[in-house]
């Protein structure tokens, strides 16, 4: 017997150094986001390692930041953290697992961009091919791809020596606020590179946080009254008026992608390709045994209660996967004519979309092709019984961004306007996500069949692109 | 003791499983992505490269294994693809077997020629070339065959298709991209790995996977052989991935530490430097539209401009100046296994030279770097190359997944 316990202990040992070594060679880089934040850096997506993540910063630094910055006549970016928005709950339970994860869990949108959750960072053009990247206060996880880490200030933490020192010595220039020790010298620094206009994370005229579904970030609004005030005194008169709301640059840097983000949105989303359902039985089987979703019935109601039981003919969760009735082998008529109808509006977002056009010019453009092709474009996901034509099928349309939140732009009639105002940028990452509802007028007037899509895209010059298999297919459950 | 056998087979079944999933894995050829590829090159790359060289139908017979096996289909047949103006290409098969999910159009062969007549091409790519080249795939009987059916009219208009086919499979679209990258990002781990077995001393060259090779100051090589690794070499690893038909691979350095070093060697550290340099250059130089040949220049002058010698092979040069670094390139295509040599090519060698750089060109930053070591005497010199999966964007070139970092040390 003791022998048994040996062995055991020994592979549990084994165990431990093998779980530990697995994830210091093959970190995942954040840990507990949320799909719906960044899907493409899920902690499920072995391939958003930090070496992947890092790689992503720095090229965004490289060809997407001097970009930006020169499109919006911005010569200076000054982004500010504030530690206090970090809870730090994240780190404490990831603690153990030594992963780079100490950029999340702040609320702060560009967290992962620049790698900290807590900094005051200085970006400078100075002329050339790249921007000046400066860590003016605080730590980042990414050090090289800095140019200057000057790291936390140490008198963050007040109840060290180091300060009381400081004070002592230094009584006139002590800040009013201990928040204040944060931008000691910046002025000196912008003075040095005199710019014309620096932006600042705040927001002028863009409204919500980030999309309709997550609300959690500050998006372009992250600097803090107090902080602003700090800035501003720490620039001094001279500089503070060349202060400007970074917003727009801010969105243009979150919603541009470098080519490594799309080998990354393409191939975190393959696994989702590897779709269908266990057998069922119908009357027995519930919504929760196909691991959740939901059924739209023909009134148009819908139901995602995981005790919901399946019955024969049910179209359950996004794209057409079609509940087979007692003796049927394959998908009834009106489910066939559905995928038809999906693939045709498929067709006309393939012809249409492409680089350029803001998404509300877009989103109209789209409403109008649809239309021609004998379609009701309609502008919320319910059949409309009054919409015209009884026999037409209505289409409605909510292309948001995809891979790190629900950002602009928007092809859409929802979320806020600034979504529709933003043109469609190259290589933008986005849901092809529209939803069907087909009349079957022999069932009655309103009654219908709905289908949802939501595939991954790319716009390219050459229009719209799957990095990874859409929907294809009506699929069976027997 | 049984129960000890039984407890010690329970417990090794999840460290096998852990085995399998502690790296990363090999992808595996779904149909949906396959069929994603095909079509995406049907819809997105036929059109253009078409339109790009003049050819209003294009014909290829194909009569069992052949190069084409994955874009067009496996099955035996005469596949024709005409321009007939609107957005896409009408795909057409005679004789053999359909993929309805792909071709519009399917026929008997001898319903070829009212076929091409109907459409009237004014020129028709045929699967043949007149240089040397894996393109040459149809047999002069079905290329005898083919012309007769054609008639006098329609044979006349009748062209190579090598530059056609060239540049179908150099296009790229977006899941091909994706996988790409994933390619990388395996044969990236595959390398470390490989470094992390050597044992100075004790490990031989051919015990690693993989080409690896090293040159000694006089620019002689061993390459996958017995050599016994030594503390001090500077050894070089190329090792891919791949899917399929679609294959990457990439390259690694590592140095050897010597006994009572803690770090990398000057001499080391400065052919490490030229390399980031030049890959500025590179970076910077290279854009969709001129041809590989036409780049080439480019770098070249760009390479000299920075007081480096371009060599057009891989040997150190006496002859040149004895203080400047020598870098010689290769920068072949990567992704599609048959399209890696003959497609475009930023090099002294190969016909795909002459080969426009599309849009999202797949291809490695392959090049090496001869650096001499004066101090060691007259022609002494390190040697490095960096091997680096890149491909074109509108914004010139980008890595899809992390390039080299530095070299690696072994202790």
């Amino acid at each position: 017997m003791n022998k048994v316990r040996i062995v055991f202990a020994f592979f549990c040992m084994l165990f431990l150094v093998q779980e530990s070594d697995a994830q210091t060679r093959n970190p995942e880089a954040m840990p507990g986001i949320s799909p719906a934040y960044y899907g493409m850096f899920s902690s499920s997506n072995p391939y958003a390692t930090v070496d992947m993540l890092d790689h992503i910063r720095r090229e965004k630094f490289d060809l997407i930041l001097p970009r930006v910055m020169r499109e919006h006549e911005i010569d200076m970016w000054i982004h500010v953290i504030r530690p206090w928005t970090w809870s730090g709950n994240e780190h404490r339970r990831l603690e153990h697992l030594n992963l780079n994860y100490s950029n999340i869990d702040s609320t702060d949108p560009l967290r992962y961009e620049f790698g900290s959750n807590a900094a005051v960072l200085v970006f400078t053009d100075r002329g050339g091919d790249r921007i000046e990247r400066v860590v003016y206060e605080g730590e980042v996880t990414d050090a090289g791809a800095y140019d200057i880490v000057n790291g936390q200030s140490p008198f963050i933490n007040q109840e060290n020596y180091e300060i009381m020192d400081y004070v002592k010595k230094n009584p006139d220039k002590v800040p009013e606020s201990e928040m204040g020790y944060r931008f000691m010298g910046l002025g000196e620094f912008v003075a040095e590179r005199d710019p014309k206009r620096i932006g600042v994370n705040y927001a002028e005229e863009l409204s919500l946080a980030e999309g309709s579904e997550t609300y959690t970030l500050a998006l372009t609004d992250g600097i803090s009254y107090a902080d602003h005030l700090h800035l501003t005194k720490a620039l001094g008169d001279k500089y503070a008026k060349r202060m400007v709301s970074a917003e727009h640059m801010i969105l243009d840097y979150l919603s541009r992608r470098v080519i490594s983000e799309i080998v990354l949105f393409g191939i975190s989303d393959l696994d989702r390709t590897e779709r269908g359902f266990p057998d069922i039985e119908l009357g027995v089987t519930t919504l929760g045994d196909l691991r959740g979703g939901y059924v739209r019935h023909a009134d148009g109601s819908e139901t995602d209660d995981r005790d919901y039981v399946i019955q024969g003919g049910d179209l359950v969760g996004m794209g057409i996967n079609y509940v087979l009735r007692k003796g049927e082998t394959g998908p009834s008529p009106e489910v066939e004519k559905l995928w038809e109808e999906t693939l045709r509006v498929r067709e006309i977002l393939r012809e249409n979309l492409r680089v350029g056009p803001t998404a509300g010019e877009m989103c109209d453009l789209l409403a109008r092709k649809l239309e021609e092709a004998g379609f009701i474009y309609i502008d919320r996901d319910q059949y409309d019984i009054n919409a015209g034509d009884p026999e037409k099928t209505q289409v409605h349309l909510d292309m948001h961004a995809m891979g790190k939140g629900v950002l602009a732009p928007r092809i859409s009639p929802m979320g806020p306007r600034w979504h529709w105002d933003i043109k469609i940028p190259l290589l933008h990452t986005w849901a092809v996500e529209y939803m069907v509802h087909m009349p079957v007028p022999e069932w009655g007037p309103g009654q219908h069949l709905y289908t949802c899509i939501h595939d991954d895209a790319v716009i390219t010059e050459r229009g719209m692109e799957y990095p990874n298999p859409p929907f294809n297919e009506i699929q069976l459950i027997r | 003791m049984n129960r000890l056998l039984i407890l010690l087979a329970l417990l090794c079944v999840p460290f096998l499983a852990w085995g399998a999933q502690g790296q990363l894995q090999e992808p595996e050829a779904s149909r949906e992505l396959m069929n994603l590829i095909r079509i995406e090159k049907f819809e997105m790359i036929l059109p253009q490269v078409m339109r790009d060289n003049e050819i209003d139908m294009w014909i290829y017979v194909m009569r069992g294994k052949d190069l084409l096996n994955f874009e067009l289909g496996d099955n035996p047949g005469i596949y024709v693809f005409t321009d007939r103006g609107s957005g896409s290409i009408e795909r057409a098969v005679f004789g053999g077997r359909i993929d309805r999910e792909l071709y519009d159009f399917h026929g008997a062969e001898s319903g070829i020629p009212q076929f091409v007549a109907e459409r009237d091409p004014k020129r028709i790519a045929l699967n043949y070339t007149e240089r040397q080249s894996g393109y040459n795939t149809i047999s002069e009987e079905d290329r005898t065959k083919l012309l007769e059916a054609l008639g006098n009219k329609y044979s006349k208009r009748v062209v190579p298709g090598d530059k056609l086919t060239a540049d179908f499979l150099a296009g790229r679209g977006m899941a091909e991209i994706a996988l790409y990258g994933r390619l990388l990002m395996i044969s990236t781990e595959i390398i470390e790995r490989e470094f992390e077995k050597i044992v100075p001393g004790v490990t031989a060259l051919n015990e690693i996977s993989g080409n690896v090779f090293l040159r000694d100051p006089d620019g002689n090589e061993e390459n996958n052989t017995g050599y016994v690794v030594q503390r001090g070499d500077l050894i070089g690893l190329l090792d891919g991935a791949s899917m399929m038909d679609f294959s990457e691979h990439n390259g690694g350095i590592a140095y050897v530490l010597r006994e009572g070093e803690t770090d990398l060697p000057p001499e080391v550290k400065r052919i490490w430097e030229h390399a980031l340099v030049t890959r500025e250059i590179f970076r910077k130089n290279i854009k969709a539209g001129p041809t590989g040949a036409e780049t080439l220049e480019i770098l070249i002058d760009e390479l000299e401009k920075a007081g480096y010698v371009y060599i057009d092979r891989d040997q150190y040069d006496t002859d040149a100046d004895p203080e400047k670094t020598q870098v010689h390139i290769d920068f072949h295509a990567l992704g599609r296994i048959v399209s890696q040599e003959e497609a475009p090519r930023i090099s002294p060698s190969g016909w795909g030279r002459d080969l426009k750089i599309p849009l999202y060109h797949t291809f490695t930053f392959e090049y090496m770097i001869h650096m001499p070591v004066p101090e060691w005497g007259r022609g002494k010199h390190l040697y490095i190359c960096i091997h680096d999966g890149v491909m074109v964007t509108e914004r010139g070139v980008e890595f899809p997944a992390p390039p080299i970092q530095g070299i690696h040390i072994i202790r």
